[in-house]
C-alpha cells in the first residue's frame, strides 16, 4: 500500500505555495548565477589555456636599451636552453589612449583573428578585440598612429595580453587607456619611430611544469642575461678606457617571465580565484538557506505537533516522519537546482560570458558542460542541504510522542515565562513575548539580513572606495611631475630636484609579489618634506598597512635582476598613496645600489621641465596618469557590482518574506483570537509585524559593525594577499545608509504582504480544532 | 499469565520540591479481549498509566508486559514496531490530518498494518462512508472522533488505547462513540483500555479499575456488563 500521507504533498504545496516558491526562487537565483559563472569561467579558461598552446605564447620577454648583437642572443639562448624571438614594439599615445603595436611575422604570441583579417598593407592594423569594443572602433575605421591614419582590418586576441596591463607594475589592467595591435612587417617598419622598444620573447626548449621549475628556468635565463651583459659591458668599459667615445652600455630594460607577467597570468588567477570565491559564496548562501528551511520545517512540526504525536504513538517511525516533512522543501530545492542549472547553462551563461569578455581579451570561448560546475553547484549544496536538515529534523523527532501530543517540543514550555516589568507598556510586552516565542526564526532572520547586507555593501562599496583612492592619490603627490630618465641628464630649472629610483620586489610568502618603488631622496628635499633618519627608511602608508609593518621593523626586498636582497630599517610612514614605496636618502641609495655618488635617475618637479631629451625620458608621471587608476579599477569592477547589489536585495526580500510569513502562520490561532477579542487588523499588525520590524531594523543596524568587520577580514586575509598593489579598506558611510534604505524599502513590500495575510486570517480559525 | 501484566509501576514528574508522584505502585492484569475502563478523578494517574502501557511514556519503576514482552526492555526502534504492530490510539482531541480526507485519514492507520481491515467496510461500520471524501474541518466533532477511531481500528490492533475519547463531545455523540467502541470490541475482539472520569461508564466494561492518588483503589470484573444504549449519566 502506498503511504496515504503522500497525498498531502500536492495539497501542502498549494496551501503553502509562497514558502516553496521562495525556496525555489532563492535557489534558482543562486544556482543560475553560480553555475553560469562557473560554466562561463570554465569555457573562458579553456579558451585562455587553449590559446596559450595554439598561439605559441611566450615563456617570457626581455628588452634592451640598444639592439644587442646576434651572438650575444645566441649565447643566452644556448646557456638558458631557450629560443629567442624578436618582439619589438612601439607605443603611440593618442587622446590618452596608448596603443602598443607589434610586428607580425614572429613565431611567438600569434594573434588569434576574431573578426576581419590580418593587416597586409603598410597602412593597415589589426587591434585587440577588447580594446576595440571599449573604444567603439569598427573594422574599416581609420585610426591615428604616429600622426598617420591607418585602417583597422580586423580584431585580434593576443595570448600574451589577455589582461591589458600596460606595465607589469600596474595595479590593474586598463581597458580604456591601453590597447595592443599588430601591423605587417612592412607597416611596422614604415611607422615605427625612435620609440621602438627592442624586445625579445623566449620559449623554453623544455617546458617547466611546476612553479619551482618555472622559477628555476626563469632564473637561468636571468643568470645568462646577467653574465652576458657583464661580459659585453666590461668590453665596452675597456673600449671607453681606450678612448673610444659615444659608447652605450647595453642594459636590460625589461625582464618578465610568463609566470610573473600580469598581462598573461592575471586573467587565469582571477578566474581561479573567482571560481573559488563564488563556490564559497554559494555554500554560505545554501548553508543559510538550509537553516531557514530547517526553521520553517520546525515551524510545521510545531503546527502539526499533535498529529505527529498521534502518528508516532500509532507506530510511524522517525525515519518516515523525517522523510515526510523533508519531501516538499527538498523538492522545491532540487527543482530549483535543476531550473537554476538550466538557466545557468543557457540565458545566464551569455551574461556571465559578457562580464568576462568586458574584462579580458580571449579568443573564441565556448561554454561547455562542466562536471566540476555541476559538482559545485548541485552535488555539494544538495549534500549541505540534506545533512543540515536531516540532522536538525532527526534531532527534533527524537522527542517522545507524548511531548508532541502535549505540544511540548520547543523545550521552553516548562520553563517559567520571562518576567517583564509592568512599567513596560502592554503592547511592548506583547511584542517582546512574540520575539522570545519566535526566537529561532528571528535568529535566522538576523543572520540572513546581515548576510544580505554584506552582499549589498560589497556591491555598493567599490565606487566610493575607488573615488576615495583617487582622492587620496590626488591629495598625496610627491610633486606635480616625476620624470624618470633612461640615463642621468642635467636640467636647469629650480623646481627640478634629483632623485634616484629602483624597483624591488617583496618577499612575503603568503602574499602575491608586490613591486616596490625605492626612491633615493635628495638632502633637504623640497618635495619629500619629512626627515629620513640616517640608515633608515620611510615606507609609504599603503606598504605599512598592507604588510602590517611597524616602526623599527626590518623589511627585506629583492632585486630580481641582481639576485640580491636588501634590508631596510623602518623609521616611519610617509603619506604617499600612488604606489607601494620606500623613501631613503639619496647618498645611501647610491651606496646601497652600488651607484656613483652623483647618480640619479630622474627629477621631481612642480612644473613641466623643458630641455630634457625626449628619447631619454623613460616615463613622465603626473596627476593624470595616477588619477586614472581608480577609473581603470572601477571599469573592471562595474560590470559585476550592479548584479551583486541587486542579488543582495532580492536575497534580503526573499528571506525576510519567508521568515516573516512563518511567524504570522505560527501565530495564526492567536491572531484569530485577538480578532475575536476586538483587535483591528492594524492593531494586530502593530503587534506581530512590529516585532518583525524591530528585528529587521535591529539586524540592519547590527549589520553595520558586523559587515564592516567581515569585509575588513576579507580584505586583510584574502584580497591583500591575492592582489598586488594596495587598495585601502574603507567603506563610505553612504553605503551603509543606502544598505539600510534598500533594506527598509524592500521590507515595506514584505510588510504589505504580511498585512494582507493578517487580513486573510478568519476569526473562526481560533474556534476550529484543525487537527 | 494475563495478556497485559502491570507490576509495581511507579512514576513521578518534576524534580526536588516540585516532584509529584503520579503513580505510586500499580499492579494490574488485563485479559485478551477485555474492555477495561480506567476510572478516576483528574490527576489520579489514569492517563499516565495508559501512556506507559502504550509505550509513549516510561515508568520509573516496575514494568508493563504485553503478551509476554516487557516494554521497558525494548529500544526506541523496537518500541515503535511494537506500537505499529499491536496498538491503536484514540485521544480526546482527534488529531486528524487536516489536509487528508476521512478515507485517507483512516488509510494512514491501514498503511501501518500487515493485515488491515477493509477500509470501506470499516467506514460503513463507523457510519462515515458517505463522508469519506470530506476533510476533517467539514465534519462534526463526533464524526471527527469516529474517523480517529477508524484510523486506530483499521490496523486491527491487539489493544486499543482510548484516552477520554468522549471528553470533548456532547452526551448523544458520546453515547454514539462509546457504542461504536463496544461494537468494535465485540466484533473484532480487540482488547480495549479506556480512560474516563465518567463513573457511569464502568457499566459497559468487563473490568473496572479505579485509581486514586496514583494507586488502584478498586479493581474488579463487572459481572453485569450493560450495553451503552442503556447507560445514562
Amino acid at each position: 500500500m502506498r503511504n496515504p500521507m503522500n497525498r498531502r504533498y500536492l495539497r501542502e504545496l498549494k496551501a503553502d505555495f509562497g514558502k516553496y516558491l521562495v525556496i525555489f526562487l532563492f535557489i534558482v537565483m543562486v544556482v543560475s548565477v553560480v553555475s553560469s559563472f562557473l560554466v562561463a569561467n570554465a569555457g573562458v579558461a579553456k579558451a585562455y589555456y587553449g590559446a596559450m598552446e595554439k598561439n605559441h605564447i611566450e615563456n617570457g620577454h626581455l628588452a634592451f636599451n640598444v639592439r644587442p648583437d646576434d651572438e650575444l642572443l645566441e649565447r643566452i639562448s644556448s646557456k638558458a636552453k631557450i629560443t629567442l624571438y624578436p618582439a619589438d614594439y612601439f607605443e603611440e599615445e593618442n587622446d590618452g589612449v596608448t596603443m602598443r603595436v607589434y610586428r607580425l611575422g614572429s613565431n611567438v604570441n600569434l594573434p588569434e583573428l576574431m573578426e576581419g583579417r590580418l593587416p597586409e598593407a603598410s597602412d593597415e592594423i589589426a587591434i585587440d578585440n577588447l580594446h576595440s569594443l571599449n573604444a567603439g572602433i569598427k573594422i574599416g575605421d581609420r585610426i591615428q598612429v604616429d600622426g598617420h591614419l591607418v585602417t583597422v582590418t580586423g580584431f585580434v586576441a593576443l595570448p600574451n595580453y589577455t589582461a591589458l596591463f600596460q606595465d607589469n607594475a600596474d595595479l590593474m589592467f586598463d581597458i580604456q587607456g591601453f590597447g595592443v595591435g599588430v601591423m605587417s612587417a612592412e607597416g611596422f617598419d614604415a611607422f615605427s619611430s625612435e620609440h621602438v622598444t627592442i624586445g625579445y620573447a623566449w620559449t623554453y626548449d623544455e617546458k617547466p611544469e611546476t612553479d619551482k621549475e618555472k622559477n628555476d628556468a626563469a632564473e637561468k635565463v636571468l643568470e645568462a642575461l646577467r653574465e652576458e651583459l657583464t661580459k659585453v659591458n666590461t668590453k665596452i668599459i675597456m673600449r671607453a678606457m681606450m678612448g673610444e667615445k659615444d659608447l652605450t652600455m647595453l642594459e636590460a630594460t625589461d625582464f618578465v617571465p610568463d609566470h610573473e607577467n600580469k598581462a598573461i597570468t592575471f586573467a587565469g588567477e582571477d578566474m581561479s580565484g573567482d571560481s573559488a570565491s563564488i563556490s564559497v559564496f554559494l555554500y554560505i548562501v545554501v548553508g543559510v538557506l538550509a537553516f531557514i528551511v530547517a526553521v520553517t520545517t520546525l515551524n510545521t512540526l510545531a503546527k502539526e505537533a499533535t498529529v505527529i504525536g498521534t502518528l508516532r504513538a500509532s507506530g510511524y517511525t522517525r525515519g518516515e516522519m523525517i522523510r515526510h516533512y523533508l519531501v516538499l522543501p527538498f523538492a522545491a530545492f532540487f527543482v530549483g537546482m535543476a531550473v537554476g542549472n538550466l538557466l545557468g547553462y543557457t540565458v545566464m551563461r551569455d551574461f556571465m560570458l559578457g562580464i568576462y569578455r568586458a574584462m579580458y581579451s580571449f579568443g573564441r570561448a565556448e561554454t561547455l558542460w562542466n562536471r566540476e560546475a555541476f559538482l559545485k553547484t548541485t552535488l555539494l549544496p544538495s549534500l549541505l542541504m540534506i545533512v543540515i536538515n536531516y540532522v536538525i529534523l532527526a534531532w527534533k523527532l527524537r522527542i517522545k510522542p507524548l511531548r508532541y501530543l502535549r505540544r511540548e517540543i520547543s523545550g521552553r514550555e516548562r520553563k517559567r515565562a520571562m518576567r517583564l516589568s509592568r512599567k513596560i507598556p502592554f503592547t511592548w510586552r506583547f511584542r517582546i513575548r512574540i520575539i522570545i516565542q519566535n526566537m529561532s526564526n528571528y535568529v535566522m532572520l538576523a543572520i540572513g539580513v546581515i548576510l544580505a547586507g554584506a552582499i549589498i555593501i560589497f556591491g555598493l562599496m567599490f565606487r566610493p572606495l575607488l573615488d576615495e583612492v583617487s582622492r587620496r592619490i590626488a591629495d598625496t603627490p610627491i610633486c606635480r611631475y616625476q620624470y624618470i630618465l633612461k640615463s642621468p641628464e642635467d636640467v636647469s630649472d629650480e623646481a627640478a630636484e634629483k632623485f634616484a629610483l629602483a624597483s624591488l620586489e617583496t618577499m612575503c610568502r603568503d602574499f602575491k609579489t608586490d613591486e616596490i618603488t625605492v626612491y633615493g631622496i635628495s638632502q633637504n628635499s623640497l618635495y619629500v618634506k619629512k626627515e629620513i633618519p640616517e640608515n633608515k627608511v620611510l615606507l609609504s602608508n599603503g606598504f605599512m598597512e598592507k604588510y602590517g609593518v611597524k616602526v623599527g621593523d626590518r623589511v627585506s626586498l629583492y632585486d630580481k635582476y641582481a639576485d640580491k636582497t636588501y634590508e631596510f630599517t623602518v623609521a616611519g610612514e610617509y603619506l604617499y598613496e600612488a604606489s607601494l614605496a620606500v623613501f631613503m636618502n639619496l647618498d645611501e641609495f647610491n651606496d646601497m645600489f652600488e651607484k656613483t655618488p652623483d647618480y640619479y635617475s630622474g627629477f621631481f618637479s612642480d612644473r613641466e621641465l623643458e630641455g630634457l631629451t625626449e628619447s631619454n625620458v623613460y616615463a613622465k608621471i603626473d596627476s593624470e596618469s595616477l588619477g586614472g587608476l581608480a577609473t581603470q579599477l572601477w571599469e573592471s569592477f562595474a560590470g559585476i557590482m550592479g548584479p551583486v547589489r541587486w542579488f543582495g536585495v532580492i536575497m534580503f526580500v526573499l528571506m525576510v518574506y519567508l521568515l516573516a510569513k512563518q511567524i504570522i502562520e505560527r501565530n495564526q490561532t492567536s491572531i484569530s483570537m485577538t480578532k475575536i477579542l476586538g483587535f483591528t487588523n492594524g492593531e494586530i499588525g502593530g503587534l506581530y509585524i512590529a516585532s518583525t520590524t524591530i528585528v529587521v531594523v535591529a539586524s540592519l543596524l547590527l549589520a553595520i559593525p558586523l559587515v564592516d568587520r567581515l569585509l575588513r577580514l576579507i580584505f586583510e586575509n584574502y584580497l591583500y594577499q591575492r592582489v598586488s598593489g594596495f587598495l585601502p579598506y574603507c567603506v563610505s558611510n553612504d553605503c551603509y545608509v543606502k544598505m539600510i534604505l534598500l533594506g527598509i524599502g524592500s521590507y515595506v513590500a514584505v510588510v504589505i504582504m504580511q498585512l494582507l495575510k493578517i487580513r486573510g486570517i478568519k476569526k473562526s480559525d481560533a474556534l476550529k480544532t484543525l487537527e | 499469565m494475563s495478556f497485559v501484566e502491570i507490576k509495581n509501576v511507579k512514576k513521578h514528574y518534576g524534580e526536588g520540591e516540585a516532584m509529584t508522584a503520579v503513580l505510586t505502585g500499580v499492579d494490574l492484569s488485563i485479559e485478551k479481549g477485555e474492555l477495561c475502563v480506567l476510572l478516576g478523578p483528574s490527576g489520579s494517574g489514569k492517563s499516565t498509566l495508559l501512556n506507559i502501557i502504550g509505550g509513549i511514556d516510561d515508568a520509573d519503576e516496575g514494568y508493563v508486559m504485553i503478551n509476554g514482552e516487557k516494554t521497558a526492555d525494548m529500544n526506541e526502534k523496537r518500541l515503535t514496531q511494537y506500537r505499529r504492530n499491536h496498538l491503536g490510539y484514540v485521544f480526546q482531541m482527534y488529531n486528524l490530518i487536516p489536509n487528508l480526507t476521512v478515507r485517507e485519514n483512516v488509510e494512514v492507520g491501514a498503511y501501518l498494518s500487515k493485515k488491515p481491515l477493509e477500509v470501506d467496510e470499516l467506514l460503513k461500520t463507523l457510519g462515515l462512508y458517505e463522508h469519506r471524501n470530506k476533510l476533517p474541518n467539514q465534519l462534526s466533532g463526533g464524526q471527527q472522533q469516529r474517523t480517529a477511531i477508524g484510523r486506530a481500528v483499521i490496523k486491527n490492533p491487539d489493544i486499543l488505547l482510548c484516552d477520554e475519547p468522549t471528553g470533548a463531545l456532547d452526551y448523544n455523540t458520546s453515547k454514539e462513540i462509546l457504542a461504536l467502541l463496544e461494537r468494535i470490541n465485540r466484533e473484532y475482539g480487540n482488547t480495549i483500555i479506556m480512560v474516563t472520569h465518567n463513573d457511569a461508564l464502568k457499566n459497559m466494561a468487563d473490568r473496572v479499575v479505579k485509581l486514586r492518588d496514583g494507586r488502584i483503589s478498586r479493581n474488579y470484573l463487572n459481572e453485569k456488563r450493560m450495553p451503552v444504549s442503556e447507560i445514562e449519566w
